[in-house]
């Protein structure tokens, strides 16, 4: 157990379990954080009074406080308080997911203040309902406004991922540390994980290009 | 009709609009004019509900838009061309001129389409149809938001300056379509500081002064000597006008 035991296969397998866990946390809390932010950011547009207020407080806490504290209160907090267990992963999830909804309900509100205004009073004029107005002009323009601001977000989130296994979660990094403390090996454990992990943000950085391209066709037709 | 009666609109502690008396009946096209800052635009965006009335009463076609569940019938009745053109700018120009018509009127995508084609056909703009807002001319952009209004087949088609914002040569390829509907019969009402255009189009001309109607007088009247001129405050404003 101890003194350099070499690589084996099942190594690489331990690798792509890390992989998973940490990719299905990072989906799973960057969706549940996106759907909990726009409608923050929609409660705080649209100024629903009391709602707005005690979801902003909340947010500038996750928002201005270490992570890693969060995941603590969430994981050893919540069980105490409640008595309602959780798995390390539940925990992981349920704590980024509030954190990324933080900003995301940040990037949201600034995106949508964006919008000239005069547009949305000409098709309020023209009878077109609040609904409406969301989903066809005030939703394609923020979301092409947003998507480099969510994709930056959602990279840095993604590296955000690797403090979980400090509640115990097998993720990408906490599996680097097994192999590395099994071999001795970190000059070759760490660069691989490090460059897991690079990937894994390039390809998040690739699909944010393209859907950036896919939404503002109307800006980058204005250039030609 | 649009009626309008006894219409108080402050801001705050500025009182902009002090107590209007205005009918405006099917068919008739009415200018308003007046000096910057009278409130003509602020009596326009109380007609389509973009702003709060203080006092008073505002009823398009008997719907009173002071009531939210009227201001929908009020504004499907009325449709507003912008100074500053305010088009959906992610949208190309059809997909502008067909938003309201499908999602308000309720028609098909392709009746929408059929429609707006026609439109922009009538204002030789049909092959910019698919042309975002910030590809086109200043002259352009206007007659997409005029096809985008007549769109909606409005009863009263409201105008704010529309003009303004362009040289010469745009205000007088607008100027023209505008005519052309006056033409067809088009109740308008038009704000605008072309006298010259107001005199040529208009049934009855309003003189709106620091928020209160100065003269509400059929075009002859207004322009003849011991008419609009004989208010002093006018024919100030027309002489100011008329050396622009
Ligand atoms: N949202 C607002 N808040 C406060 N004051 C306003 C607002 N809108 C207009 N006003 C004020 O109301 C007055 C009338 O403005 P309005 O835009 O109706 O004038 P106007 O007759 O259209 O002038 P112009 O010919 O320059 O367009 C102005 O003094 C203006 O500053
Ligand atoms: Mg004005």
């Amino acid at each position: 157990m101890y003194g350099s035991e070499g690589f084996s296969i099942y190594d690489i397998i331990l690798w792509a379990q890390g992989l998973g866990v940490s990719v299905g946390v990072f989906i799973l809390s960057m969706t549940l954080g996106l759907l909990l932010g726009v409608a923050i950011g929609l409660i705080r547009y649209y100024q629903i009074a009391f709602l707005g207020k005690t979801l902003m407080m909340i947010s500038e806490f996750l928002k201005n406080s270490p992570i890693i504290v969060q995941l603590f209160l969430v994981y050893f907090g919540i069980p105490a308080v409640t008595g309602i267990d959780m798995t390390p992963i539940e925990a992981a999830v349920w704590t980024l997911s509030a954190n990324t909804a933080a900003f995301i309900a940040v990037i949201i509100i600034s995106s949508i203040s964006s919008i000239e205004p005069r547009q949305l009073e000409a098709a309020r004029s023209f009878a077109l309902s609040e609904f409406v107005i969301l989903r066809k002009i005030i939703f394609p323009q923020a979301f092409s406004v947003s998507i480099p601001l969510l994709v930056g977000l959602a990279i840095n989130q993604l590296q955000v991922t690797s403090l979980i296994s400090v509640i115990g979660v097998y993720d990408l990094t906490r599996v680097g540390d097994i192999v590395n403390q099994r071999t001795f090996e970190p000059f070759i454990v760490w660069p691989i994980i490090g460059a897991t992990y690079f990937i894994l943000a390039k390809l998040l950085a690739h699909l944010g290009t393209r859907l950036e391209r896919r939404f503002s066709q109307h800006k980058i037709m204005s250039e030609l | 009709m649009i009626e309008i009666k006894n219409l108080y609109k402050d801001f705050g502690e500025l009182n902009v609009l002090k107590g209007i008396n205005l009918s405006i009946h099917e068919g008739e096209v009415v200018s308003i004019i007046g000096g910057s800052g009278s409130g003509k635009s602020t009596m326009i965006r109380c007609i389509n509900g973009l702003e709060k009335i203080t006092s008073g009463t505002l009823t398009v076609d008997g719907f009173d838009v002071t009531k939210p569940s009227e201001l929908l019938e009020a504004r499907k009745k009325c449709a507003t061309v912008f100074q500053q053109f305010d088009l959906y700018p992610h949208l190309n120009v059809v997909d502008n001129i067909t938003l309201a018509p499908i999602n308000v009127l309720g028609l098909s995508k392709a009746e929408a389409q059929i429609k707006a084609m026609e439109l922009l056909d009538s204002m030789a703009m049909s092959d910019r149809a698919t042309f975002y807002p910030s590809q086109l001319s200043g002259g352009q952009k206007q007659r997409a938001g005029i096809c985008r209004a007549l769109a909606m087949n409005p009863r009263y088609l409201l105008l704010d300056e529309i003009t303004s914002s362009l040289d010469p040569e745009m205000t007088a390829e607008v100027l023209e379509i505008l005519k052309l509907l006056v033409k067809r019969g088009i109740t308008m009402i038009c704000v605008t500081h072309e006298i010259d255009f107001a005199r040529e189009i208009s049934d009855r001309i309003v003189f709106l002064d620091e928020g209160t109607i100065l003269k509400d007088m059929d075009k002859q009247s207004f322009f003849n000597d011991d008419g609009g001129l004989m208010e002093p405050r006018i024919a100030k404003f027309l002489t100011k006008m008329a050396t622009i």
